[in-house]
Parts: structure tokens; sequence; C-alpha cells
């Protein structure tokens, strides 16, 4: 279960290195919730898609495109970004953290060419600068 | 008659720290007693604030024990008694725990501007203009060398070609540190914006000055870009009332926590020799000393003098209570900017404090922010949005994120609040968990501020178009937030029938009660009053020692 | 180097500032190395989130030692300037034999560890005080051998030079142009001081010594202080055997396989991408150093706007180019004849153009130098590379393309 746990995840988040104990620690963290019977469906779901390379299309339109397995997928993409999950979705939602070790390896912060807060952005001065880890081409 | 002690300094935040520290160097027999508990390590309060579910200015220090023996607006949302919501509200709040609320301040140290002394005089006198807003009995002359001292204990990083002579304020003493770097979002601006104007006042954008290492300094390291200033320093480059506190331990202070102070007596002669004060097991005992210093913020001394029956000959202890209207504006930059990075700001624009109009309207300070829209739930916000509603994911999201979120950007605006008799703390009858009464809080923020507040939104709104911002907030017209600014209690004074202490922080009516910390504002102008707070400590610390016949460190 | 020795003339007092440049250099390069291999993510193992907390700090306060001596460096060359030199940028490469110096402690490039910390509260000791027993101990349980420590400090190099701006006569020793001297508003550096005078040159190197080994009061504020606090964490953090592994396993003085010219010490590298990733890093790094030399030596006069391009630029390079790639490397193999290393940047300083004096000229090299470098990263970013050499790389394409 985890290894497509962590396959499908690598599909949702764009990041290639996921470690697989954060993976184990989400996936306990999402079985433990009411969200368990989606992700269930999606992971089902998920193992009969074909790896022919499109592999990528088909979550986005056979899970994501799901508007059931749709806030599943949001709870798994915000788990690894912020290590964060809804209590429910309403809105606002409560967000729930884990361990600290879930928290300060955040994944959403670098996309942004940020650090998780809490965590040292580098050295005196780095935020009068560009970040140093701006991940894509200039938009 | 022989006393415990010569000092007893009754709250162990920034302001009560420093003045035990001073009078304890100087030779002085010194007890602080704190109502609340020390916080653990830092790393462990890194820890809670990471598991924290809000991110709240107490999410780092909750102590079930503490929190409930020595609450606070911080601890419990209930505290004040106040009138329910939607009914204008008094919003800042304040922690109790050794080192009082720096903990979790921004760490912002501007000065007061010489017209911030003078209002009345200045100013006063027109239809518009609010009576209450009166002279210090000090003069921005008389407290400078203060404000020096001040900078070089808390560790200020500044600018000196910049703030030196700014509204005819001079400095006598360059910064003790060269400047926290602006951040490349306040650099951006700049360049749009500086030698602009709006409405007659040019804006200049200038690093704000901190208690924030720019280097090494007193031990601490230089800040590296945490960004959680508010509501912890992970690493102690931000300085809060803690590293006082230490000090005078170490200067032979002794320190003694839970210690809930409950009433103070007074002899017959008026002098105040008596601190009662209950443990958190509700034993009840008693300190005496030569002299008395009430630093435990400006809501808990009124409440302490007002339970104690003190000092109020001139009916002004929990009157006047003062805040600064703090109104966060949102827009998205034409341009990536990258917030999340440094602290959470960097530079202001101070040319809005001051001139002619504060005869009819407020004053105020402009915030460059570079904390982007996490005040509105940024990034969890956009990536619910963007996978649930725009349905991207992977790289696609990565995108997306990157083009949005890096363009947000917060300008905030902190105003002057004038004072209004009516504005007050005073007892509830209802009561906490060791059986004191809880504060009830009157608060309606006056029209003189109101006006300042509609005239700094208008700014705000210039800035975005200067900048060519879209999708522009400006919020709703009357709204604000609290800033975290508590004060004006226990007005500054030299007539004994209208204000509570002198110019030495001794209050008019016992010749051996001193108060410190933002009590004694008797106005506030739009300075974070935190290096003021320090200054007029470090000050009375001097006269208190004078007075005990002790020999302070020579500073100034 | 006796204390007794005075300076006298400007020949000498040149010859001192760019030993001065020389050693500010090579360990500015050196305190770069060991934060550069300090691990950043908890998911590069050993490290608990709390240890994680005290080895970004460590890093943090390491880059910030590292930029008060480039300060310091920039502080040196506005010195030689201002009595009619030219500012000195070169420097031998790594490893540096400990004879080269009288400082009698060789500079290296070395991953973060007790060792490293070692020499670097070496370099920065305070001059004329004999090392303290708590500091001769902490060596020790640092793997010093405490007999044989020696202390030659930078400090005791700034007294000489000190002493040289004190007896050389200030009218026939400052013939260099005011308009020479490097500012802060081109620098960033809101404690640069322009030298024009005696006192100014003296305030200039007090302030070097005061930063780098303090003064009496508050030596913990100074490099030394922050070294000693550094290493004692390390030790303490360590101590209880709890597997913690704060720096990556970097090798020691790397070389880019495809440079000739380094010491007959230094460790090429092993790995084809590794060495032209390294490559690129000293590429850059040496275009970097000639532009800033140039920004500091010619007279602001005329070519204002350059000045301010040049130093813009090169001041984007360091954080957005140089460190990615730096930082990166050590995520990079160093290659079979290295088991378990990861390589790193050799900071290799070769055979190159200096850029000439006029603008144009200078510009026009820089110009093409880069759009060269920028095609070097636009194929590697073809390739499998950890991320931050990846960013290393769009940054250097990014700045190429708007030069």
């Amino acid at each position: 279960m985890l290894k497509d746990f962590l396959a499908l995840s690598r599909i949702l988040t764009g990041v290639e290195n996921l470690d697989a104990e954060l993976g184990r620690q989400y996936l306990d963290r999402l079985t433990s919730t009411p969200f368990e019977p989606l992700l269930r469906q999606i992971l089902e779901r998920f193992r009969g898609l074909e790896d022919d390379g499109t592999l990528a299309d088909q979550v986005k339109r056979q899970i994501l495109g799901d508007d059931t397995l749709r806030p599943a997928v949001c709870q798994i993409i915000l788990l690894w970004y912020t290590s964060a999950m809804q209590d429910n979705l309403g809105t606002p939602g409560v967000m729930r953290y884990g361990t600290q070790e879930g928290y300060f390896s955040g994944l959403g912060w670098s996309i942004i060419g940020a650090h998780v807060p809490g965590l040292s952005g580098g050295y005196f001065g780095h935020w009068r600068y560009r970040p140093d880890n701006e991940p894509l081409e200039k938009v | 008659m022989a006393r415990d002690f010569d000092v007893v300094v009754i709250g162990a935040g920034m302001a009560g720290a420093m003045t035990a520290y001073r009078l304890a160097q100087a030779g002085a027999r010194v007890l602080i007693l704190e109502a609340g508990n020390r916080n653990p390590s830092r790393a462990q309060m890194v820890g809670s604030f990471a598991t924290a579910s809000a991110k709240t200015l107490h999410s780092p220090y909750v102590q079930a024990e503490s929190d409930t023996k020595a609450p606070s607006p911080d601890s419990s949302s209930t505290y004040y008694e106040q009138p329910a919501a939607p009914h204008t509200q008094y919003k800042s709040t304040y922690e109790r725990r050794t080192g009082g609320s720096t903990w979790h301040w921004l760490g912002h140290t501007p000065r007061m501007l010489r017209s911030d002394f003078k209002m009345s005089s200045r100013y006063g006198g027109g239809p518009d203009f609010p009576p209450a807003l009166v002279d210090w009995p000090v003069t921005y002359d008389d407290v400078e060398p203060w404000y020096c001292e001040a900078e070089r204990e808390m560790g200020v990083a500044g600018s000196h070609d910049e703030w030196n002579g700014l509204f005819d304020s001079p400095r006598s003493k360059p910064f003790p540190m060269s400047m926290i770097w602006p951040s490349y979002s306040d650099t951006w601006i700049a360049g749009q914006i500086n030698g602009k104007s709006f409405e007659g006042s040019e804006y200049r954008v200038r690093s704000t000055p901190s208690a924030r290492n720019s280097e090494l300094y007193d031990g601490r390291p230089p800040c590296a870009g945490n960004s959680i200033c508010v509501p912890l320093c992970p690493i102690g480059a931000k300085y809060d009332g803690a590293v006082h506190v230490a000090k005078a331990t170490a200067a032979g202070a002794s320190l003694w926590e839970q210690c809930v102070v409950t009433k103070l007596d007074k002899d017959a002669d008026g002098s105040v020799h008596t601190v009662h004060f209950l443990t958190y097991g509700g034993a009840s005992q008693t300190v005496t000393a030569e002299v008395v210093v009430i630093a435990a913020h400006a809501i808990e001394t009124p409440k302490l003098l007002l339970m104690s029956g003190l000092a109020n000959m001139s009916d002004q202890v929990g009157r006047n209570l003062m805040d600064h209207l703090a109104k966060s504006t949102f827009g998205i930059a034409p341009e990536q900017l990258f917030p999340f990075r440094g602290p959470p700001s960097t530079s202001g624009i101070e040319s809005f404090r001051d001139g002619d109009f504060r005869r009819a309207r407020a004053g105020f300070r402009v915030s460059l922010n570079n904390d982007g829209w996490s005040r509105r739930g940024a990034p969890y916000t956009e990536i619910i949005d963007f996978v649930t509603n725009k349905k991207l994911i992977g790289a696609d999201l990565q995108e997306a994120l990157f083009a949005r979120v890096t363009k947000q950007l917060r300008l905030s605006c902190s105003v002057e609040v004038a004072p209004d008799p009516n504005n007050r703390v005073e007892l509830s009858a209802m009561t906490d968990a060791l059986g004191l009464p809880r504060p009830k809080i009157t608060f309606t923020p006056p029209q003189y501020s109101l006006n300042g507040l509609a005239q700094a939104t208008k700014t705000l709104g210039d800035m975005f178009r200067l900048i060519g911002a879209t999708e522009v907030d400006l919020g709703a017209a009357n709204a604000y937030d609290g800033a975290g600014h508590i004060m004006g209690t226990c007005r500054m004074g030299s007539d004994p029938k209208s204000s509570v202490v002198d110019a030495q922080c001794r209050t008019h009516d016992h010749p051996n009660l001193f108060i410190v910390g933002s009590s004694v504002f008797p106005t506030v102008g739009s300075p974070n009053p935190t290096l003021t707070i320090a200054a007029l400590a470090l000050r009375a610390a001097q006269d208190i020692a004078d007075q005990l016949g002790f020999k302070t460190e020579p500073q100034i | 180097m006796s204390a007794s020795r005075e300076i006298r003339t400007r020949t000498d007092l040149l010859k001192l500032l760019c030993e001065a440049a020389e050693l500010e250099h090579g360990i500015a390069c050196s305190y770069l190395y060991a934060a550069f291999s300090l691990k950043r993510d908890i998911a590069e193992g050993g490290m608990t989130w709390e240890e994680q907390q005290k080895v970004r700090r460590w890093a943090a306060q390491i880059y910030f030692v590292a930029s008060q001596e480039m300060l310091h460096l920039a502080l040196v060359w506005n010195l030689t300037t201002a009595i009619g030199g030219t500012p000195y940028y070169f420097r031998p490469n790594f490893p540096q034999g400990s004879k080269y110096y009288p400082i009698k402690v060789p500079i290296e490039l070395e991953p973060f560890g007790p060792q490293s910390l070692r020499r670097f509260i070496r370099y920065e000791h305070p001059q004329n005080i004999a090392p303290e027993r708590d500091l001769k101990s902490l060596l020790a349980s640092a793997g010093d051998d405490a007999e044989e420590i020696e202390f030659g400090s930078v400090g005791e190099l700034y007294g000489l030079i000190e002493s040289g701006f004190h007896n050389i006569g200030e009218k026939e020793l400052f013939i260099g142009s005011p308009t020479q001297q490097m500012t802060r508003d081109l620098v960033h550096f809101p404690d640069l001081i322009p030298v024009v005078d005696r006192d100014s040159a003296i305030k200039a190197i007090e302030e070097i010594t005061e930063q780098g080994e303090g003064t009496g009061r508050d030596r913990e504020d100074s490099h030394f202080g922050a070294f000693v606090a550094i290493l004692k964490e390390l030790l303490d953090s360590t101590a209880r055997g709890s597997g913690f592994s704060p720096a990556r396993p970097s090798m020691r003085n790397p070389s880019a396989r495809l440079e000739r010219g380094y010491g007959a010490d230094s460790n090429p590298i092993d790995d084809p991408l590794a060495g032209q990733v390294a490559a690129l890093f000293d590429s850059v790094y040496s275009l970097m150093l000639r532009m800033l030399a140039w920004s500091f030596e010619f007279d602001s006069v005329g070519v204002e706007e350059q000045l301010k391009k040049f130093c813009s630029v090169t001041i984007d390079i360091m954080p957005r180019v140089l460190l990615p790639l730096g930082e990166g490397l050590m995520l990079m193999p160093a290659g079979k004849k290295y088991p378990g290393k990861t390589a790193g940047p050799g900071f290799g300083l070769t055979r190159h153009v200096m850029l000439p004096p006029s603008a144009e000229n200078a510009r026009q090299l820089c110009r093409e130098r880069m759009k060269e470098l920028a095609v070097l990263a636009a194929d590697l970013l073809k390739l499998r590379l950890p991320e931050p050499v990846k960013s290393g790389c769009r940054h250097l394409r990014e700045i190429a393309e708007t030069f």
C-alpha cells in the first residue's frame, strides 16, 4: 500500500524524491480519518491504471477528475506540501499537524522559493535577493 | 524598619526586568515577582509551534497550569470582559510569562517623534482635536539619551543616515548595529514609489529599526530569516525580555515565578511597602520592600491598583486605554516579490506620522510586509483552491503556486489612537481561577483616529495603484485589528489631579510606588511602543536608585 | 614575522595588504565550504528535527562569518587602492600549505566538523593572548594535541599593517583617488568604510580585528567566540553517541577534473558530471572575482553605470549561482576513487585573462564570457542533477541574458 501511495504522491506533488518514512506517517494519518474509505478507493483505482507513459494524465482524469475523490486528493497534496490535513473540508478548515519532522519537511515552501516557517532561510540578508532555490523559470 | 527587599518589581517582562537589572547592578536587593511560569527551552517552544493547529501568538507558550492560574488574553479568548462582537472591541493581547509579551513581538523599535511628546502645544485647540491629547511632562530631548541606552541594552539594528533628524528628532549616537537588510520586495517597491507623493507627503521607504541582531551581539546570533518572529524567534536573534531577566538574576536579583500579586497595602503616611501575592496552590504570602515597582503591562497594572484602591486620586487609573489601529490591506503585485522570507517586515514609510494634519486627524506608520497573504491563509488556501477548483496537480500545480503566491503582498498601517477617558480598564465581577477579578474593557476608537484610519487606507490604496497591483482589498471602512500595543492606563503628567505618575514614573499619591511600562504613556504617536518603554524604564531605574541612595552604572 | 618589526614603506605595506587579501579571501572560501557541507533537510538523514534547527543555525552563523570575511576583503581592497595599489584577488589554490603564511595553520577546504572548527578557531584566535586552559581542553577534546597548539593569528598581520598606516606620512601615502573607493551603496555592506585618510584607514583595520577576534569585553560576539560556541555545542551533541551527523560526506580539497593548474595535493573529482559542475563553479567564481576587483580598482568617474551593473551582477551571482552550485555539488558523488564521498567546489583560480581598463572592453569580455557559461549551464540542465545545481544553472542563464 505504501509503495502505491508513494508512486501516486509523486504524480500528485510533482516531486520525485519523496521520503518513504514520511510517506508512511502520512498514510497512517489518512487511514485514521474519515478519509480512509476515499483513500482506499483512490489507491484501488490507481493500481488499476496502465503504466503506459500516460499515467499522470490518467490520474488527472480518473482520480482528480472524480468529484467525490478530489477532496481526498487535496488532503494528500496538502500533507506533502505543508504536513497539515484539514479536519473537515469546511471553509476555513481547521488544520491538524502530525510530527515536528513532518512540519519541517513540508515541500510546498521551496516551491514558492521560500522555506518552512520556523526554519532558517539561510543566512543574514538572504531575503535581500531573489531566492537561491527558485524552482522554475521566471514567470 | 527592615524590609525584605530594597525593591520589589511586579512583572518579569522587559520593563520590569530592565529596571530590576539596573537596580541589582547598583547594589540594591531586588525581588521580581512574576505571575506566570517560565518558558521551556527554545527548541521545545519551536516544537510546540510546529505542531500547533493554529499558529497563534500563544502557540509556543501553552502551559496548562500557568494559563489557568495566571490567565491572559493570549491564553484565553474570554479573559477580557468586553461587549460581544460585532460591537467595537479591544483587540490587543499580552502574555503572562517570565520574559513577558516581547516573546512574541515583531521587534520593531522606532522612536517617538518630537511632536509626539507635545501634541497639545503643537496641534491643539481646534474643534477636531481631542482635549485628552496632552503634552508629556518630558520632551524628546529629555528622553533621547535614554533611547540610545535602550538601543544599546536591547541591541537595535538600524540606519543612522535614514533616521537621524526625522521630523526634527535627532539621534545623538549611531545604532549599535547596522540595519536589518531590506527585503527584495521592499527594494522593488521603493523603486516604484520613492520620490512620489500622496496629498502632500512624500513616499520614502526606510529600513525599520529593530531589536534584531544584524551581527553577533550580546552573545546572540544574527537574524537568519526563520520568519516566525511572531510568535517566536527560534534562535534568539530577536530581543525578548528573557534577555534582561537573565541579566537581572545574574546581577543578583531574585526571581519568584508563579506568584500572582493580589494587593498592595498603603501605610498611614501614604507609602506602599507591603505586597500580597498568591501562589498557584492558593497560599497567600507577603513580602515587603522600600520601593515597589509595578511592571505588569498596561492592563494588569491598573487592575492591581484598582484591586488595592491605590494611586487613584486623579481617577485616571485604568482610563485612557489606547492601542494603535492596525489595518492590513492586500494586493497582487505585477512582479514576483517572493514573500515568506526574512523577518515579517523589514521596511516602512514614516512620512505620514507627523504634520499639521494632526490638528484634525491621527497620523500613522506604514509597514511593508514580507509575509504575503499568510494572514488570509496562504499558501494553504491556494493549494486547496488550485487542487479542488482548478483541478491542478504535479508540475502544473507547482507552476500555479509559484506564479501566484510569490506576487501576494500585504501593506499595513498603524494609526495613532487618541486618549479618551471613557476607554478604560475596570474590574469585572467575573473572576479567574484564583478568584481574582478579570479585566473589564471598554473601548471605542475616537473619531480623530478613525479619520486617520480612513486617510491611511486611502494612502495604502494609492501605494497599490502606484505599483500596479491588482485584486486590491482595502478592507471595510472602519475595520481594524489590534496592533498588540496596549498603552495609556496610568498616564504620566505633572498635575496630580489629572495623571497617575510624574515625569520619573513615580505615582503622585505614593512616593515609593513606581510604574514602568506602557501604562504611563499619556499619548502614543504612531511608533511601536517598546523602545520608549525601555528608555523610560532605564530612566526610572536611575531615579529609583537615586531615591534609594544607590549608584547605577554610569551610562548617561 | 616578529611583532617588533615595523612597517615604514609603501612597498612593504602593499605587500602585507596583498597577503591580508589572500588570507581573508582564502579563509572566506574555507568557511563557505564548511557551510555548504551542512545538511539542509531532515530527509538527508542523520538529524532529528531538533538537530536540524541546530544545524541550520550553525550554517547561518558560518555564512555570516564568511560574509564578514568578504567585508574584510572589501576593506582591504579599499585600503589598497587608497594608497595607490590595485585590489589583489589572487590566492593559492587549496590546500594551502601551512608554511605559506605566518599563521601556521593550513587553509583547506574541508566539510564541517570538529577538525574544520579547530582550524577556524585558530585562524581567529586573538593575537598576543595565550590560549586559555579552557580553550586548550576544548580543542583537545576535539582532537588537537594540547601541547602542540600554535596560534599565529591574522590579528598579528593587521597589527603590522596598522603600524604602516601610522608610520608613513599621510599626504605621501594616500595617493589613490577618493572616487576609486567602494561604497556601501554599490556592494551592500552597510559597514563598508571608504578609506581616504589615516583616520578612516585605522577605522577600517579596527573594524576587521574587532569582528574577527573581538576586544576584551565582548569576545563572544567575534568570529572567534562564535566558532568556540559552535564547537562546544557540536561536541555536546555528539557526545551522547546519538548518530547525529550534521554534515554531508564531502571530500577535502577537491579540484575540478578538467582544469589544470591545481596543487599536487588537491583531490581531482572523479565523477565526470560532478567534475563538469565543479568546473562551471570555478569559471563563474573567477569571472565574478574579476568583475568585483575591476569595480574596486577603477575610478568611478564616468563609469558609474557600469560599476553599478558589475557590482549588482556579482552580488547576484554569489547567492543565486555560486551558493546553490556549491551546495549542490555536495549532493553529487565524488567518484569511484572516493567511496562514500560527495563532491564539492574547489574554488579553483587558474590561468585567466584579467579585465582591461577600458570600461567598454571589460563589459564586452564579460558579456561574451557569461554567454559561454550560460550555454554550459543550458547543457547541464538537460541532465539529472540535484535541485540546487539546477537552480544555480537557471539563475546563471537568467543573469547572462539580462547582462
